[in-house]
C-alpha cells in the first residue's frame, strides 16, 4: 500500500550515484511516517520517487479514500501540503478547493478506473492542467490515484494572444479581401506573398495562382518608366506611385493607377511591398473616347467653318459682286442729267461693296483662304495686319519653315494657335506688343507667341499647364489640335510676361508651295 | 477705229452677264467671248485673239492665276485684267508674276471700266482696298 511521503533529499548528490554507492542508506533516507510497509520500497521506486522530485512535476498520490499518500515538492506550493497533511483527504486540506470539481474527477477516475484530465482555472485565476490516473496496485485493482499538476497559466494567456492574433490579422485579411482595390503584398523579389479577392476580380486569376509567381513576369507588366527607375524609387523613397498597364487572365490589357509601399520588418529591414492596384481602364477609356470626341469636333467645326467661308465667299461674295457690277453699269448707262439717280446709284454701290468687304472678312476669318493657297506664312501675314488695325497691338511675325509648305492640318494648327494666342494678348495682357515665331529645326515645329503684360496668376497657370481645366476653352482647344499632331503646348508667365511654346513633330513630307 | 476686243473668264454666269451688260455701256467695246474656266480661256484666247481679258482667279478646272502665263504664251499682246474676290498683297504679287497687268475686287467693279481703259492703253492697272480686318 502507498502511506508516506517522499521526503526531499538533502544531499545534492543525484540518486543514481548514491544507490551505486550506498543503496541501503538510501532507503533510510525515506522516514517512515505511517506504516512498516514503506520500508520496503524498492530502491527502484525510490529512485523514480527522487526522479520525479527531480523533474519539478507536481503530483499527489492518494489512496481509494482519497487520502494523500505522498506529494511532491511542487505539489507541496501548490496546494500549500505540508508533511502533516499524510493521510488527511485531499478534499479536506483547504488548499483543495481551489480547483473545481476536483473530488469527483479523482473519484471518477477511481471509479471507472480511466485517466481523467481536464485543464482548471485556479480560483487565483491561473490555469492548471490537471490529470488523474487510477494507481494500479500489483493485484491490478485501482489502489488510489496519482494526481498529476501542471501550471498552464503561461501557455493559456500565449495561446490567448496568439488567438487574439490571429483574429486581428484575420480581421485584417478580411478588410484586405473587403477592398475593392486589387491589394497585393509581393516580397523584394516580386514574389507574390498575397493577393486579395479584389485582385482576383480584376485580373481574373485566383490567390492560389498568383502567390509564388514573379508579380511583373505573371501581369506582363508595361512600365510608364523604365523598371530600374521606378525600382529605384521605390526603394529609395520608400514608395511609387503611377500608371501601369497588365495583362488579365484573359489577355486583355487593363490600366492601373498603382501605389506602392515599402514594407519593413521590426529591424527596418526591407521585407516586401504592399501594392494597392486601381483598375483605371474604364476612366482611361473614357477619356481617350472623350479627346477623341473633341478632335473629332474640332475637325468637323473647322470643316463647317470652311464650308461656311466658301459659302459666303462664292455664293453672297460673287452676288454682291454681280450686284455691284450691275449698279455700275446702270451707273454707266445713266444720263448726265440725273444727278439725283446717280447719287443714289453711287450710294447703293458703295452700301453694297461694304456688304462684299464684310462677307469677306467674315470669309477670311472663318477659313483665310490665303491659307489654302499662298500658304500659312501669307495668312499670318493677313491676319496680324487685321489684328493690328483693330487691337493696336504690334506684332511682330517671324516664319522659318524651309522651303517646302507643312501639311494642311499643321498650317491649320499653327494659324488657329496664333490665332487665339493673339486674341487672348488682346483681351486679357494689357500688352501693347507681341512676337510670334515659328521656326522648324530638325523635323520639329516651334511656335511662340510673346507678350510683354501682366502675366498669369500663378494658380491660374498651374491650372492651365495641367490641363486647362475649366479656364479656358480656347487653351484646350489649342492642346487639342496639337495633341492630335504629337506635340505639346507650355505656357510659361512671369510679372513681365507671358510665352506660349507649341511644338510638334512633323509627321508627313512637306507638300510643295504653292496650289 | 476699230472696237476693242474683250474675253470675259469667271465661273459665275450671274458676274458674266453683270459684266456684259456693264461693258455694253461702251459702243466700242466688243465682248469676244465668255469662258467659264481657265482651260476655255487659254483656248478662246488662242481662238478669238483678245485685247483684253477679265480673268477671275477661282475656278473649277483651272484657276485664273494657272491660266494667265499660258494665254499670255498664246497671246502675247494681250492684256490681263485680274477680277477677283480674294483681297491679298501675295495674290497680287503672284498675278504680276503670272504676267497679268492689272487686279482690280469684284466689290470695287465701278472701277472696272477705267481698269480696262488703262489696259487697253498697255497701262497697268492695280487696285484694290487694304486687306479685310480681322475681327
Amino acid at each position: 500500500m502507498l502511506k508516506g511521503k517522499i521526503i526531499p533529499r538533502k544531499s545534492e548528490k543525484s540518486p543514481q550515484t548514491k544507490r551505486r554507492r550506498t543503496p541501503k542508506s538510501n532507503v533510510k533516507e525515506y522516514r517512515d511516517s505511517t506504516s512498516d510497509s514503506t520500508r520496503h520500497l524498492s530502491a527502484d521506486l525510490i529512485d523514480i520517487a527522487n526522479l520525479v522530485r527531480n523533474i519539478d512535476a507536481a503530483m499527489i498520490v492518494v489512496d481509494k479514500d482519497l487520502r494523500v499518500c505522498w506529494f511532491t515538492p511542487s505539489a507541496q506550493q501548490i496546494f500549500t501540503l505540508a508533511t502533516g497533511d499524510i493521510g488527511r483527504a485531499i478534499t479536506e486540506l483547504e488548499s483543495a478547493a481551489i480547483f473545481a470539481k476536483l473530488e469527483s474527477m479523482i473519484r471518477d477516475a477511481i471509479g471507472s478506473a480511466t485517466t481523467k484530465e481536464r485543464e482548471v482555472n485556479h480560483i487565483r485565476g491561473e490555469w492548471h492542467s490537471i490529470r488523474v490516473r487510477p494507481y494500479m496496485s500489483g493485484g491490478n485493482k485501482v489502489a488510489g490515484a496519482v494526481l498529476t499538476i501542471a501550471n498552464i497559466d503561461n501557455q493559456k494567456r500565449q495561446a490567448a494572444d496568439q488567438r487574439e492574433s490571429i483574429d486581428e490579422l484575420r480581421r485584417q485579411s478580411e478588410l484586405l479581401h473587403l477592398a475593392h482595390d486589387s491589394i497585393i503584398v509581393r516580397d523584394v523579389n516580386s514574389v507574390i506573398l498575397f493577393w486579395n479577392r479584389g485582385a482576383e476580380e480584376t485580373y481574373g486569376y485566383t490567390a492560389g495562382e498568383a502567390c509564388g509567381n514573379v508579380s511583373h513576369q505573371f501581369l506582363k507588366t508595361e512600365f510608364s518608366e523604365p523598371f530600374d527607375q521606378m525600382h529605384e524609387k521605390l526603394f529609395n523613397g520608400g514608395s511609387w506611385e503611377g500608371e501601369l498597364i497588365h495583362r488579365t487572365r484573359t489577355g486583355k490589357r487593363i490600366t492601373v493607377a498603382s501605389r506602392q509601399v515599402l514594407q519593413h520588418d521590426q529591424n527596418g529591414r526591407v521585407v516586401g511591398i504592399l501594392e494597392i492596384n486601381n483598375d483605371i481602364t474604364l476612366r482611361k477609356e473614357a477619356e481617350e473616347s472623350l479627346r477623341n470626341l473633341s478632335a473629332r469636333l474640332l475637325q468637323l467645326q473647322d470643316d463647317e467653318r470652311r464650308r461656311i467661308a466658301r459659302e459666303l465667299h462664292d455664293s453672297t461674295g460673287q452676288s454682291l459682286a454681280a450686284l455691284v457690277i450691275h449698279l455700275s453699269a446702270v451707273s454707266a448707262s445713266l444720263s448726265e442729267a440725273d444727278e439725283t439717280t446717280a447719287a443714289l446709284l453711287r450710294e447703293a454701290i458703295q452700301i453694297s461693296q461694304t456688304a462684299s468687304d464684310e462677307i469677306r472678312t467674315l470669309s477670311y476669318l472663318l477659313h483665310p483662304p490665303t491659307l489654302d493657297y499662298a500658304g500659312l506664312k501669307s495668312a499670318l501675314e493677313w491676319y496680324i495686319e487685321g489684328f493690328t488695325q483693330r487691337s493696336k497691338v504690334k506684332v511682330d511675325l517671324k516664319v522659318s519653315l524651309g522651303p517646302n509648305r507643312l501639311s494642311e492640318i499643321e498650317e491649320r494648327t499653327l494659324f488657329r494657335i496664333v490665332q487665339e494666342s493673339l486674341t487672348n494678348i488682346f483681351r486679357h495682357s494689357g500688352s501693347e506688343t507681341a512676337s510670334v515665331s515659328i521656326t522648324l529645326n530638325a523635323g520639329v515645329v516651334r511656335l511662340e507667341v510673346t507678350d510683354k503684360g501682366s502675366g498669369i496668376a500663378p494658380d491660374i497657370l498651374r491650372a492651365l499647364n495641367s490641363s486647362g481645366g475649366q479656364l479656358g476653352v480656347g487653351i484646350r482647344g489649342m492642346r487639342e489640335r496639337l495633341r492630335q499632331l504629337g506635340g505639346w503646348l507650355q505656357i510659361r508667365s512671369r510679372t513681365d510676361g507671358t510665352t506660349i511654346v507649341a511644338t510638334f513633330p512633323i509627321r508627313e513630307a512637306a507638300v510643295g508651295a504653292g496650289s | 477705229m476699230a472696237a476693242l476686243r474683250i474675253l470675259i473668264v469667271d465661273d459665275e454666269k450671274a458676274v458674266r452677264s453683270a459684266l456684259r451688260r456693264l461693258l455694253s455701256t461702251r459702243g466700242e467695246w466688243e465682248i469676244v467671248g465668255e469662258a467659264a474656266n481657265g482651260v476655255e480661256a487659254i483656248k478662246f484666247a488662242t481662238d478669238l485673239k483678245p485685247e483684253v481679258i477679265i480673268m477671275d482667279v477661282t475656278m473649277p478646272e483651272m484657276g485664273g492665276l494657272e491660266a494667265t502665263p499660258q494665254v499670255k504664251k498664246a497671246v502675247p499682246t494681250a492684256e490681263i485684267l485680274i477680277f477677283t474676290q480674294h483681297d491679298s498683297t501675295q495674290m497680287v504679287q503672284e498675278a504680276q508674276n503670272a504676267g497679268a497687268s492689272g487686279y482690280l475686287l469684284k466689290s470695287q467693279a465701278n472701277w472696272l471700266i477705267a481698269a480696262i481703259e488703262a489696259l487697253s492703253q498697255h497701262k497697268p492697272f492695280f487696285q484694290g482696298k487694304n486687306l479685310p480686318r480681322a475681327k
